[in-house]
Protein backbone atom coordinates (compact mmCIF):
# COMPACT_ATOMS: atom_id res chain seq x y z
CA UNK A 1 0.00 0.00 0.00
CA UNK A 2 1.67 3.60 -0.85
CA UNK A 3 2.44 5.26 1.80
CA UNK A 4 -0.18 8.47 1.49
CA UNK A 5 -2.84 6.40 0.78
CA UNK A 6 -1.84 4.50 4.49
CA UNK A 7 -1.19 7.38 6.44
CA UNK A 8 -5.23 8.52 5.10
CA UNK A 9 -6.34 4.89 5.97
CA UNK A 10 -4.66 5.26 9.63
CA UNK A 11 -6.17 8.74 9.95
CA UNK A 12 -9.54 7.55 8.74
CA UNK A 13 -9.65 4.23 10.93
CA UNK A 14 -7.79 4.54 13.91
CA UNK A 15 -7.59 8.09 14.04
CA UNK A 16 -11.84 8.98 13.33
CA UNK A 17 -12.83 6.32 16.34
CA UNK A 18 -10.25 8.08 18.32
CA UNK A 19 -12.05 11.02 18.59
CA UNK A 20 -15.25 9.48 19.10
CA UNK A 21 -13.87 7.73 21.97
CA UNK A 22 -12.70 11.07 23.08
CA UNK A 23 -16.16 12.16 22.60
CA UNK A 24 -17.53 8.99 24.57
CA UNK A 25 -15.75 9.36 27.51
CA UNK A 26 -16.68 12.99 27.54
CA UNK A 27 -20.65 12.51 27.31
CA UNK A 28 -20.64 9.87 30.19
CA UNK A 29 -19.14 12.17 32.48
CA UNK A 30 -23.00 13.13 32.98
CA UNK A 31 -24.15 9.91 33.63
CA UNK A 32 -24.84 8.61 37.63
CA UNK A 33 -24.95 5.37 38.64
CA UNK A 34 -26.32 3.99 41.55
CA UNK A 35 -24.90 4.80 44.96
CA UNK A 36 -22.11 2.37 46.03
CA UNK A 37 -23.51 -0.13 49.10
CA UNK A 38 -21.25 -3.38 48.19
CA UNK A 39 -19.31 -5.07 51.42
CA UNK A 40 -19.91 -6.18 54.24
CA UNK A 41 -22.34 -4.41 56.82
CA UNK A 42 -23.28 -4.34 60.60
CA UNK A 43 -26.32 -3.94 62.19
CA UNK A 44 -27.23 -2.17 65.50
CA UNK A 45 -30.85 -2.05 66.84
CA UNK A 46 -32.74 -3.49 69.74
CA UNK A 47 -33.84 -6.54 68.99
CA UNK A 48 -34.77 -7.74 72.13
CA UNK A 49 -37.82 -6.29 71.68
CA UNK A 50 -38.46 -8.54 68.90
CA UNK A 51 -41.50 -10.31 70.85
CA UNK A 52 -41.32 -14.00 69.50
CA UNK A 53 -38.19 -15.57 70.99
CA UNK A 54 -37.81 -17.60 67.80
CA UNK A 55 -37.41 -14.49 65.98
CA UNK A 56 -34.75 -12.99 68.46
CA UNK A 57 -32.81 -15.90 68.37
CA UNK A 58 -32.91 -15.99 64.26
CA UNK A 59 -31.09 -12.24 64.62
CA UNK A 60 -28.72 -13.58 67.59
CA UNK A 61 -27.50 -16.45 65.02
CA UNK A 62 -26.82 -13.82 62.69
CA UNK A 63 -22.95 -13.05 63.22
CA UNK A 64 -20.68 -10.27 62.57
CA UNK A 65 -20.69 -9.21 60.33
CA UNK A 66 -24.33 -9.17 60.15
CA UNK A 67 -24.83 -9.41 56.53
CA UNK A 68 -22.70 -8.48 53.12
CA UNK A 69 -24.07 -7.25 49.99
CA UNK A 70 -22.97 -7.70 46.08
CA UNK A 71 -24.48 -5.23 44.12
CA UNK A 72 -24.68 -4.87 40.44
CA UNK A 73 -26.34 -1.64 40.01
CA UNK A 74 -29.44 -1.21 41.46
CA UNK A 75 -30.16 -5.09 42.05
CA UNK A 76 -28.22 -6.19 45.53
CA UNK A 77 -27.88 -9.53 46.42
CA UNK A 78 -27.87 -9.88 50.29
CA UNK A 79 -26.12 -12.59 52.35
CA UNK A 80 -26.81 -13.18 55.64
CA UNK A 81 -23.74 -14.18 58.27
CA UNK A 82 -25.63 -17.07 59.48
CA UNK A 83 -24.57 -20.80 58.96
CA UNK A 84 -26.96 -20.94 55.88
CA UNK A 85 -25.31 -17.84 54.41
CA UNK A 86 -29.08 -17.41 53.55
CA UNK A 87 -29.29 -14.78 50.29
CA UNK A 88 -31.85 -12.65 49.66
CA UNK A 89 -32.59 -10.37 46.95
CA UNK A 90 -32.72 -6.04 47.39
CA UNK A 91 -32.99 -2.81 45.27
CA UNK A 92 -31.33 0.66 46.11
CA UNK A 93 -33.31 3.42 44.66
CA UNK A 94 -31.95 6.91 44.99
CA UNK A 95 -31.11 6.46 48.48
CA UNK A 96 -33.77 3.90 49.95
CA UNK A 97 -31.97 0.70 50.31
CA UNK A 98 -34.71 -2.82 50.86
CA UNK A 99 -33.75 -5.94 51.60
CA UNK A 100 -36.33 -9.42 51.10
CA UNK A 101 -39.12 -9.22 50.00
CA UNK A 102 -42.39 -7.53 51.71
CA UNK A 103 -44.76 -10.31 52.67
CA UNK A 104 -47.83 -9.59 53.89
CA UNK A 105 -48.81 -10.90 57.47
CA UNK A 106 -49.95 -14.18 57.64
CA UNK A 107 -47.39 -15.28 55.29
CA UNK A 108 -46.50 -18.93 54.57
CA UNK A 109 -42.92 -18.19 56.21
CA UNK A 110 -43.88 -17.56 58.95
CA UNK A 111 -41.99 -16.09 62.52
CA UNK A 112 -38.08 -17.01 62.07
CA UNK A 113 -37.84 -17.79 58.81
CA UNK A 114 -34.26 -16.12 57.51
CA UNK A 115 -36.23 -15.38 54.39
CA UNK A 116 -39.02 -13.48 56.10
CA UNK A 117 -36.21 -10.81 57.17
CA UNK A 118 -36.90 -7.95 55.50
CA UNK A 119 -36.36 -3.82 55.48
CA UNK A 120 -36.39 -0.48 54.10
CA UNK A 121 -33.87 1.93 54.85
CA UNK A 122 -32.75 5.28 54.37
CA UNK A 123 -28.46 5.51 52.94
CA UNK A 124 -26.40 8.42 54.40
CA UNK A 125 -23.18 8.85 53.17
CA UNK A 126 -19.92 10.44 53.89
CA UNK A 127 -16.87 10.05 51.52
CA UNK A 128 -16.97 6.20 51.38
CA UNK A 129 -18.71 5.93 54.79
CA UNK A 130 -22.01 4.85 54.24
CA UNK A 131 -25.10 3.91 56.81
CA UNK A 132 -28.06 2.79 56.47
CA UNK A 133 -31.34 3.69 58.79
CA UNK A 134 -34.36 1.96 58.65
CA UNK A 135 -36.71 -0.41 60.19
CA UNK A 136 -36.73 -4.23 60.03
CA UNK A 137 -39.37 -6.57 59.70
CA UNK A 138 -40.07 -10.01 60.29
CA UNK A 139 -42.96 -10.62 57.57
CA UNK A 140 -44.88 -12.74 58.40
CA UNK A 141 -44.53 -12.70 62.04
CA UNK A 142 -47.53 -11.06 63.42
CA UNK A 143 -46.33 -11.01 67.20
CA UNK A 144 -43.04 -9.31 66.66
CA UNK A 145 -43.60 -5.19 66.02
CA UNK A 146 -41.16 -3.62 63.28
CA UNK A 147 -37.62 -2.59 65.12
CA UNK A 148 -35.47 0.62 64.23
CA UNK A 149 -32.26 0.20 63.63
CA UNK A 150 -28.47 1.74 61.94
CA UNK A 151 -26.35 -0.07 59.76
CA UNK A 152 -22.82 0.67 59.25
CA UNK A 153 -20.94 -0.59 55.79
CA UNK A 154 -17.57 -1.54 57.40
CA UNK A 155 -15.78 -2.37 54.30
CA UNK A 156 -16.59 -1.33 51.14
CA UNK A 157 -15.04 -3.28 48.26
CA UNK A 158 -11.04 -2.86 47.85
CA UNK A 159 -9.69 -1.63 44.76
CA UNK A 160 -6.79 -4.57 45.14
CA UNK A 161 -5.85 -7.44 43.41
CA UNK A 162 -6.69 -11.23 43.88
CA UNK B 1 -4.80 -25.12 57.61
CA UNK B 2 -6.50 -25.76 54.79
CA UNK B 3 -8.23 -28.97 54.37
CA UNK B 4 -6.07 -31.20 52.22
CA UNK B 5 -8.37 -33.80 51.30
CA UNK B 6 -11.11 -31.11 49.83
CA UNK B 7 -8.20 -29.47 48.06
CA UNK B 8 -6.68 -32.25 46.72
CA UNK B 9 -10.43 -33.99 46.24
CA UNK B 10 -11.23 -30.68 44.15
CA UNK B 11 -8.37 -30.80 41.85
CA UNK B 12 -9.34 -33.86 41.17
CA UNK B 13 -12.70 -33.63 39.88
CA UNK B 14 -11.63 -30.08 38.09
CA UNK B 15 -8.76 -32.46 36.22
CA UNK B 16 -11.33 -35.26 35.17
CA UNK B 17 -14.31 -32.52 34.64
CA UNK B 18 -11.95 -30.22 32.18
CA UNK B 19 -10.65 -33.20 30.36
CA UNK B 20 -13.77 -35.14 29.66
CA UNK B 21 -15.91 -32.35 28.41
CA UNK B 22 -12.44 -30.76 26.28
CA UNK B 23 -12.30 -34.58 24.94
CA UNK B 24 -16.22 -34.19 23.82
CA UNK B 25 -15.31 -30.24 22.55
CA UNK B 26 -12.70 -31.70 20.36
CA UNK B 27 -15.50 -34.35 18.46
CA UNK B 28 -17.13 -31.31 17.70
CA UNK B 29 -13.91 -29.53 16.39
CA UNK B 30 -13.64 -27.36 19.07
CA UNK B 31 -10.42 -26.05 20.91
CA UNK B 32 -9.91 -28.21 23.49
CA UNK B 33 -10.04 -24.50 25.73
CA UNK B 34 -13.38 -24.06 24.68
CA UNK B 35 -14.68 -27.70 26.24
CA UNK B 36 -11.94 -26.72 29.68
CA UNK B 37 -14.05 -23.04 30.03
CA UNK B 38 -17.24 -24.67 29.85
CA UNK B 39 -16.42 -27.19 32.06
CA UNK B 40 -15.42 -24.69 34.70
CA UNK B 41 -18.81 -22.89 33.92
CA UNK B 42 -20.50 -26.13 34.69
CA UNK B 43 -18.55 -26.61 38.28
CA UNK B 44 -20.18 -23.47 39.45
CA UNK B 45 -23.52 -22.21 40.28
CA UNK B 46 -24.42 -22.05 37.07
CA UNK B 47 -24.91 -25.88 36.88
CA UNK B 48 -23.77 -28.42 39.36
CA UNK B 49 -24.51 -25.45 42.69
CA UNK B 50 -28.32 -25.12 40.71
CA UNK B 51 -28.80 -29.09 40.15
CA UNK B 52 -27.05 -29.99 43.35
CA UNK B 53 -26.61 -27.42 45.79
CA UNK B 54 -25.56 -29.81 48.22
CA UNK B 55 -23.12 -31.59 46.09
CA UNK B 56 -21.50 -28.41 45.27
CA UNK B 57 -21.35 -27.18 48.70
CA UNK B 58 -19.67 -30.13 50.17
CA UNK B 59 -17.16 -30.08 47.19
CA UNK B 60 -16.36 -26.45 47.16
CA UNK B 61 -17.02 -25.06 50.66
CA UNK B 62 -16.87 -21.11 50.50
CA UNK B 63 -13.90 -21.83 53.18
CA UNK B 64 -11.86 -23.89 50.30
CA UNK B 65 -12.05 -21.37 47.80
CA UNK B 66 -9.02 -18.69 48.90
CA UNK B 67 -6.81 -22.40 48.82
CA UNK B 68 -7.88 -22.87 45.17
CA UNK B 69 -7.75 -19.74 43.88
CA UNK B 70 -4.59 -19.11 45.05
CA UNK B 71 -3.19 -22.25 43.14
CA UNK B 72 -5.42 -21.35 39.82
CA UNK B 73 -3.41 -17.64 40.24
CA UNK B 74 0.10 -19.57 40.18
CA UNK B 75 -1.62 -21.47 36.68
CA UNK B 76 -2.72 -18.55 35.66
CA UNK B 77 1.25 -16.63 36.12
CA UNK B 78 2.66 -19.22 34.60
CA UNK B 79 0.32 -18.95 31.91
CA UNK B 80 1.23 -15.38 30.89
CA UNK B 81 4.66 -15.88 31.03
CA UNK B 82 4.37 -18.41 28.54
CA UNK B 83 1.70 -15.95 25.93
CA UNK B 84 4.66 -13.56 26.41
CA UNK B 85 7.20 -15.89 25.81
CA UNK B 86 5.68 -16.78 22.40
CA UNK B 87 5.06 -13.34 21.28
CA UNK B 88 7.57 -12.80 18.53
CA UNK B 89 7.99 -9.04 17.19
CA UNK B 90 9.70 -10.48 14.17
CA UNK B 91 5.86 -11.88 13.22
CA UNK B 92 5.24 -8.31 12.69
CA UNK B 93 8.23 -6.61 11.07
CA UNK B 94 7.58 -9.51 8.43
CA UNK B 95 4.11 -7.60 7.80
CA UNK B 96 5.23 -4.04 8.27
CA UNK B 97 2.99 -1.24 7.78
CA UNK B 98 -0.02 -3.30 6.79
CA UNK B 99 -0.45 -5.37 10.03
CA UNK B 100 0.23 -2.53 12.26
CA UNK B 101 -2.86 -0.91 10.63
CA UNK B 102 -4.89 -4.03 10.48
CA UNK B 103 -4.11 -4.62 14.10
CA UNK B 104 -4.89 -1.05 15.09
CA UNK B 105 -8.10 -0.88 13.48
CA UNK B 106 -9.52 -4.27 15.00
CA UNK B 107 -8.24 -2.80 18.50
CA UNK B 108 -10.20 0.67 18.27
CA UNK B 109 -13.41 -0.07 16.38
CA UNK B 110 -14.49 -2.80 19.35
CA UNK B 111 -12.95 -0.45 21.81
CA UNK B 112 -15.28 2.40 20.72
CA UNK B 113 -17.63 0.26 20.39
CA UNK B 114 -17.53 -1.28 24.04
CA UNK B 115 -17.22 2.36 25.15
CA UNK B 116 -20.20 3.49 23.50
CA UNK B 117 -21.98 0.41 25.01
CA UNK B 118 -20.89 1.34 28.69
CA UNK B 119 -22.90 4.42 27.95
CA UNK B 120 -25.62 2.07 28.19
CA UNK B 121 -24.74 -0.39 30.69
CA UNK B 122 -22.62 2.14 33.48
CA UNK B 123 -26.08 3.47 34.84
CA UNK B 124 -27.53 -0.05 35.36
CA UNK B 125 -25.01 -2.34 36.11
CA UNK B 126 -22.61 -0.15 38.13
CA UNK B 127 -22.01 1.88 41.01
CA UNK B 128 -20.65 5.13 42.40
CA UNK B 129 -16.96 3.58 43.54
CA UNK B 130 -16.32 3.32 39.44
CA UNK B 131 -16.09 6.44 37.32
CA UNK B 132 -17.38 6.40 33.62
CA UNK B 133 -14.09 6.35 32.39
CA UNK B 134 -12.26 3.66 34.15
CA UNK B 135 -15.47 1.64 33.32
CA UNK B 136 -15.77 2.23 29.49
CA UNK B 137 -12.20 1.87 29.16
CA UNK B 138 -12.09 -1.24 30.73
CA UNK B 139 -15.33 -2.43 28.63
CA UNK B 140 -13.71 -1.48 25.12
CA UNK B 141 -10.51 -3.42 26.49
CA UNK B 142 -12.35 -5.97 27.13
CA UNK B 143 -14.29 -6.07 23.46
CA UNK B 144 -11.36 -5.54 21.87
CA UNK B 145 -8.83 -8.93 23.31
CA UNK B 146 -8.07 -11.33 21.17
CA UNK B 147 -6.74 -15.00 22.40
CA UNK B 148 -3.37 -15.17 20.92
CA UNK B 149 -3.19 -18.67 22.27
CA UNK B 150 -6.02 -20.23 21.25
CA UNK B 151 -6.21 -18.19 17.64
CA UNK B 152 -2.65 -19.70 17.05
CA UNK B 153 -3.71 -23.20 18.21
CA UNK B 154 -6.65 -23.14 15.77
CA UNK B 155 -4.00 -22.20 12.78
CA UNK B 156 -1.64 -24.98 13.65
CA UNK B 157 -4.88 -27.62 13.32
CA UNK B 158 -5.87 -26.83 10.59
CA UNK B 159 -2.48 -25.96 9.42
CA UNK B 160 -2.86 -22.32 8.39
CA UNK B 161 -0.27 -21.12 10.24
CA UNK B 162 1.88 -20.39 6.89
CA UNK B 163 -0.84 -19.07 5.07
CA UNK B 164 -1.21 -15.37 4.40
CA UNK B 165 -4.46 -15.27 6.23
CA UNK B 166 -3.14 -17.04 9.01
CA UNK B 167 0.24 -15.33 9.15
CA UNK B 168 -1.48 -11.60 9.24
CA UNK B 169 -3.45 -13.06 12.09
CA UNK B 170 -0.71 -14.15 13.81
CA UNK B 171 0.54 -10.67 13.73
CA UNK B 172 -2.51 -9.09 14.12
CA UNK B 173 -2.84 -10.68 17.62
CA UNK B 174 0.70 -10.36 18.43
CA UNK B 175 -0.17 -6.71 18.66
CA UNK B 176 -3.57 -6.16 20.14
CA UNK B 177 -2.20 -8.92 23.01
CA UNK B 178 0.51 -6.44 23.83
CA UNK B 179 -1.54 -3.64 23.18
CA UNK B 180 -4.87 -4.72 25.30
CA UNK B 181 -2.41 -5.62 28.04
CA UNK B 182 -0.78 -1.90 28.13
CA UNK B 183 -4.59 -0.80 27.96
CA UNK B 184 -5.80 -2.81 31.09
CA UNK B 185 -2.49 -1.81 32.95
CA UNK B 186 -3.44 2.36 32.91
CA UNK B 187 -7.49 1.16 33.21
CA UNK B 188 -5.95 -0.70 36.61
CA UNK B 189 -4.46 2.47 37.66
CA UNK B 190 -7.22 4.57 36.61
CA UNK B 191 -9.13 3.01 39.05
CA UNK B 192 -7.07 2.00 41.67
CA UNK B 193 -6.38 5.83 41.59
CA UNK B 194 -9.92 6.65 41.91
CA UNK B 195 -10.37 4.40 44.49
CA UNK B 196 -9.35 3.32 47.57
CA UNK B 197 -6.25 2.05 46.30
CA UNK B 198 -3.21 1.12 49.24
CA UNK B 199 -0.75 1.75 46.65
CA UNK B 200 -0.61 5.61 46.26
CA UNK B 201 -0.74 6.50 42.57
CA UNK B 202 2.98 8.22 42.16
CA UNK B 203 4.40 5.06 43.44
CA UNK B 204 2.40 2.82 40.92
CA UNK B 205 3.85 5.08 37.95
CA UNK B 206 7.30 6.13 39.45
CA UNK B 207 7.76 2.48 40.33
CA UNK B 208 6.42 0.73 36.92
CA UNK B 209 8.89 3.44 35.28
CA UNK B 210 11.75 2.00 36.71
CA UNK B 211 10.39 -1.64 36.70
CA UNK B 212 10.17 -1.72 32.91
CA UNK B 213 13.65 0.00 32.47
CA UNK B 214 15.00 -2.47 34.58
CA UNK B 215 13.45 -5.58 32.79
CA UNK B 216 14.19 -3.84 29.16
CA UNK B 217 17.35 -2.78 29.73
CA UNK B 218 19.05 -4.70 32.53
CA UNK B 219 17.06 -8.18 33.31
CA UNK B 220 16.85 -8.84 29.11
CA UNK B 221 20.43 -8.72 28.79
CA UNK B 222 21.24 -10.96 31.71
CA UNK B 223 18.28 -13.11 30.59
CA UNK B 224 20.22 -13.62 26.99
CA UNK B 225 22.68 -15.86 28.61
CA UNK B 226 19.47 -18.46 29.11
CA UNK B 227 18.92 -18.49 25.36
CA UNK B 228 22.80 -19.17 24.51
CA UNK B 229 23.00 -22.03 27.27
CA UNK B 230 20.16 -23.63 25.43
CA UNK B 231 21.51 -22.89 22.14
CA UNK B 232 24.68 -24.28 23.03
CA UNK B 233 23.57 -27.35 25.54
CA UNK B 234 20.14 -27.88 24.11
CA UNK B 235 18.89 -27.44 27.56
CA UNK B 236 19.09 -25.31 30.76
CA UNK B 237 20.76 -26.16 34.11
CA UNK B 238 18.22 -27.04 36.99
CA UNK B 239 19.76 -24.00 38.58
CA UNK B 240 19.10 -22.11 35.49
CA UNK B 241 15.52 -22.88 35.33
CA UNK B 242 14.83 -22.18 39.03
CA UNK B 243 16.40 -19.01 38.44
CA UNK B 244 14.39 -18.28 35.40
CA UNK B 245 10.97 -18.87 37.68
CA UNK B 246 12.56 -16.87 39.88
CA UNK B 247 12.61 -14.21 38.02
CA UNK B 248 8.97 -14.96 36.18
CA UNK B 249 7.73 -15.17 40.29
CA UNK B 250 9.71 -12.07 41.41
CA UNK B 251 8.20 -10.11 38.19
CA UNK B 252 4.75 -11.09 38.62
CA UNK B 253 5.07 -10.02 42.86
CA UNK B 254 6.58 -6.53 42.07
CA UNK B 255 3.84 -5.41 39.63
CA UNK B 256 1.17 -6.80 42.24
CA UNK B 257 2.83 -4.57 44.88
CA UNK B 258 3.19 -2.02 42.46
CA UNK B 259 -0.86 -1.51 42.61
CA UNK B 260 -0.89 -3.39 39.27
CA UNK B 261 -2.11 -7.11 38.81
CA UNK B 262 -0.02 -10.17 39.05
CA UNK B 263 -0.67 -10.95 35.52
CA UNK B 264 1.13 -7.69 34.12
CA UNK B 265 4.77 -8.93 35.84
CA UNK B 266 4.50 -12.48 34.80
CA UNK B 267 3.31 -11.09 30.72
CA UNK B 268 6.44 -9.07 30.85
CA UNK B 269 9.09 -11.45 31.78
CA UNK B 270 7.96 -13.36 28.90
CA UNK B 271 7.95 -10.90 26.50
CA UNK B 272 11.60 -9.89 27.52
CA UNK B 273 12.84 -13.27 27.27
CA UNK B 274 15.49 -14.69 24.38
CA UNK B 275 12.94 -15.24 21.61
CA UNK B 276 15.46 -18.24 20.02
CA UNK B 277 13.31 -21.23 18.60
CA UNK B 278 15.48 -23.47 20.42
CA UNK B 279 14.80 -21.68 24.09
CA UNK B 280 10.95 -21.43 22.93
CA UNK B 281 10.54 -24.50 22.25
CA UNK B 282 12.64 -25.84 25.94
CA UNK B 283 10.55 -23.57 27.77
CA UNK B 284 7.39 -24.66 26.53
CA UNK B 285 7.92 -28.39 27.12
CA UNK B 286 8.97 -27.78 30.43
CA UNK B 287 5.85 -25.56 31.29
CA UNK B 288 3.32 -26.03 29.09
CA UNK B 289 1.89 -29.56 30.23
CA UNK B 290 1.45 -28.88 33.76
CA UNK B 291 0.11 -25.59 32.96
CA UNK B 292 -1.98 -26.57 30.50
CA UNK B 293 -3.13 -30.16 32.17
CA UNK B 294 -3.65 -29.29 35.88
CA UNK B 295 -3.16 -25.25 36.89
CA UNK B 296 -5.33 -23.84 33.81
CA UNK B 297 -8.22 -26.08 35.05
CA UNK B 298 -8.46 -24.62 38.28
CA UNK B 299 -8.17 -21.50 36.93
CA UNK B 300 -11.28 -22.03 34.41
CA UNK B 301 -13.13 -23.62 37.74
CA UNK B 302 -12.54 -20.93 39.75
CA UNK B 303 -14.24 -18.46 37.18
CA UNK B 304 -16.52 -20.76 36.95
CA UNK B 305 -17.25 -20.68 40.44
CA UNK B 306 -17.66 -17.34 40.63
CA UNK B 307 -19.82 -17.10 37.17
CA UNK B 308 -23.86 -17.58 37.74
CA UNK B 309 -25.99 -17.51 34.87
CA UNK B 310 -29.06 -17.46 36.95
CA UNK B 311 -27.68 -13.89 38.14
CA UNK B 312 -28.81 -13.01 34.57
CA UNK B 313 -32.19 -12.82 35.96
CA UNK B 314 -35.26 -11.83 33.51
CA UNK B 315 -35.91 -10.52 30.27
CA UNK B 316 -34.08 -7.42 30.34
CA UNK B 317 -30.88 -9.03 31.85
CA UNK B 318 -30.68 -11.12 28.57
CA UNK B 319 -31.27 -8.76 26.49
CA UNK B 320 -28.53 -6.31 27.46
CA UNK B 321 -25.87 -10.04 27.34
CA UNK B 322 -27.46 -10.57 23.82
CA UNK B 323 -26.50 -6.74 23.30
CA UNK B 324 -23.10 -7.45 24.89
CA UNK B 325 -22.60 -10.28 22.57
CA UNK B 326 -23.72 -8.57 19.38
CA UNK B 327 -21.54 -5.44 19.63
CA UNK B 328 -18.45 -7.64 20.65
CA UNK B 329 -18.79 -9.80 17.48
CA UNK B 330 -19.78 -6.98 15.29
CA UNK B 331 -16.75 -4.52 17.02
CA UNK B 332 -14.44 -7.31 16.73
CA UNK B 333 -15.21 -9.60 13.61
CA UNK B 334 -16.55 -6.57 11.71
CA UNK B 335 -13.65 -4.25 12.89
CA UNK B 336 -11.09 -6.44 11.67
CA UNK B 337 -12.92 -7.34 8.54
CA UNK B 338 -12.65 -3.65 7.61
CA UNK B 339 -8.94 -3.31 8.50
CA UNK B 340 -8.15 -6.42 6.39
CA UNK B 341 -9.90 -4.48 3.28
CA UNK B 342 -8.34 -1.23 3.99
CA UNK B 343 -5.21 -2.98 4.14
CA UNK B 344 -5.92 -4.39 0.67
CA UNK B 345 -6.95 -8.39 1.74
CA UNK B 346 -9.70 -10.28 -0.40
CA UNK B 347 -12.92 -10.24 1.34
CA UNK B 348 -12.58 -13.96 1.99
CA UNK B 349 -8.84 -12.97 3.84
CA UNK B 350 -10.69 -10.13 5.51
CA UNK B 351 -13.50 -12.18 6.98
CA UNK B 352 -11.15 -15.26 7.95
CA UNK B 353 -9.52 -12.35 10.03
CA UNK B 354 -12.07 -11.25 11.62
CA UNK B 355 -13.37 -14.58 12.93
CA UNK B 356 -9.81 -15.36 13.88
CA UNK B 357 -9.81 -12.18 15.62
CA UNK B 358 -13.01 -12.30 17.29
CA UNK B 359 -11.62 -15.75 19.34
CA UNK B 360 -11.07 -14.45 22.96
CA UNK B 361 -10.63 -17.28 25.02
CA UNK B 362 -8.59 -17.42 28.22
CA UNK B 363 -7.31 -13.83 27.63
CA UNK B 364 -10.83 -12.78 28.50
CA UNK B 365 -11.24 -14.29 31.57
CA UNK B 366 -8.29 -13.03 32.65
CA UNK B 367 -9.01 -9.43 32.00
CA UNK B 368 -12.71 -10.19 33.44
CA UNK B 369 -11.33 -11.40 36.50
CA UNK B 370 -8.67 -8.61 36.79
CA UNK B 371 -12.12 -6.12 36.36
CA UNK B 372 -14.07 -8.40 38.77
CA UNK B 373 -10.92 -8.25 41.64
CA UNK B 374 -10.92 -4.49 40.93
CA UNK B 375 -14.35 -4.01 41.22
CA UNK B 376 -14.88 -1.96 37.82
CA UNK B 377 -17.61 -4.52 36.38
CA UNK B 378 -20.36 -6.20 38.56
CA UNK B 379 -20.89 -9.71 39.11
CA UNK B 380 -23.83 -9.83 36.90
CA UNK B 381 -22.07 -8.03 34.00
CA UNK B 382 -19.09 -10.42 34.72
CA UNK B 383 -20.99 -13.17 34.01
CA UNK B 384 -22.68 -11.80 31.16
CA UNK B 385 -19.33 -10.80 30.07
CA UNK B 386 -18.57 -14.67 30.21
CA UNK B 387 -21.18 -15.82 28.40
CA UNK B 388 -19.56 -13.48 25.85
CA UNK B 389 -16.49 -14.45 25.65
CA UNK B 390 -17.68 -18.81 25.17
CA UNK B 391 -20.35 -17.84 22.32
CA UNK B 392 -17.38 -15.94 20.38
CA UNK B 393 -14.87 -18.61 21.01
CA UNK B 394 -17.04 -21.34 20.17
CA UNK B 395 -18.00 -19.68 17.02
CA UNK B 396 -15.02 -19.42 15.89
CA UNK B 397 -13.83 -22.94 14.69
CA UNK B 398 -17.26 -23.48 12.53
CA UNK B 399 -17.37 -19.67 11.67
CA UNK B 400 -14.02 -20.42 9.66
CA UNK B 401 -14.46 -23.71 8.08
CA UNK B 402 -17.72 -22.12 6.50
CA UNK B 403 -15.65 -19.42 4.88
CA UNK B 404 -12.09 -20.67 4.73
CA UNK B 405 -13.10 -24.45 4.77
CA UNK B 406 -9.77 -26.86 4.32
CA UNK B 407 -10.29 -27.55 1.00
CA UNK B 408 -8.92 -23.52 -0.17
CA UNK B 409 -6.25 -24.33 2.67
CA UNK B 410 -4.57 -27.23 0.77
CA UNK B 411 -4.86 -25.27 -2.34
CA UNK B 412 -3.11 -22.22 -1.14
CA UNK B 413 -0.49 -24.12 0.53
CA UNK B 414 -0.14 -26.51 -2.57
CA UNK B 415 0.18 -23.33 -4.26
CA UNK B 416 2.99 -21.64 -2.52
CA UNK B 417 6.45 -20.98 -3.91
CA UNK B 418 9.19 -23.22 -2.53
CA UNK B 419 10.40 -20.11 -0.97
CA UNK B 420 7.44 -19.25 0.43
CA UNK B 421 7.13 -22.73 1.44
CA UNK B 422 10.41 -22.45 3.90
CA UNK B 423 8.59 -19.38 5.34
CA UNK B 424 5.59 -21.76 6.06
CA UNK B 425 7.89 -24.30 7.71
CA UNK B 426 9.64 -21.96 9.98
CA UNK B 427 6.18 -20.21 10.95
CA UNK B 428 4.73 -23.82 11.81
CA UNK B 429 7.69 -24.67 13.62
CA UNK B 430 7.58 -21.26 15.60
CA UNK B 431 4.03 -21.55 16.13
CA UNK B 432 3.23 -25.15 17.50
Amino acid sequence: MPRAQLIAAYLLLVGAPLLGLLGILRSGQRLAAPASVGGAWNLEGQFSTLTDAACRELISDIGRPFFTISQSGSRLTFTLNNPQQTTLPGTIRQSTVTMGESFANGSSLGCAHPQAIHFQAALSEQGIQRALAGTLTMAGCAQCAPVPFRAVRLSPPVKEGP
Amino acid sequence: MPNLATLILQIGVIIAGSRLVAVLFQKFQQPKVMGEMVAGIMLGPSLLGWMAPHLSASLFPASSLGYLNALSQVGVVIYMFLVGVALNPKSLREHGHTAVLASHVSIIVPFLLGAALALCLYPRFCDDSIGFTGFALFMGAAMSITAFPVLARILTDRGMVGTKLGSLAIACAAVDDVTGWCILAYIVVLVRAGGRASTPLWVTLGGLMVFLLFMVYGARRLLRRFGVACREQGQLSENALALLVVVVLASAVITEHLGLHLVFGAFLAGVIMPKGKRFVRYIFDKFETPTVVVLLPLYFAFTGLRTSVRVIDGAQMWLFCLIIIVVAIAGKLGGSLIAARAAGAGWRDATGLGILMNARGLMELVILNVGLDIGVISPSLYSMMILMALVTTFMTTPLLEWVYPLRLVKKEISELSPEHATYRAALDRAVS
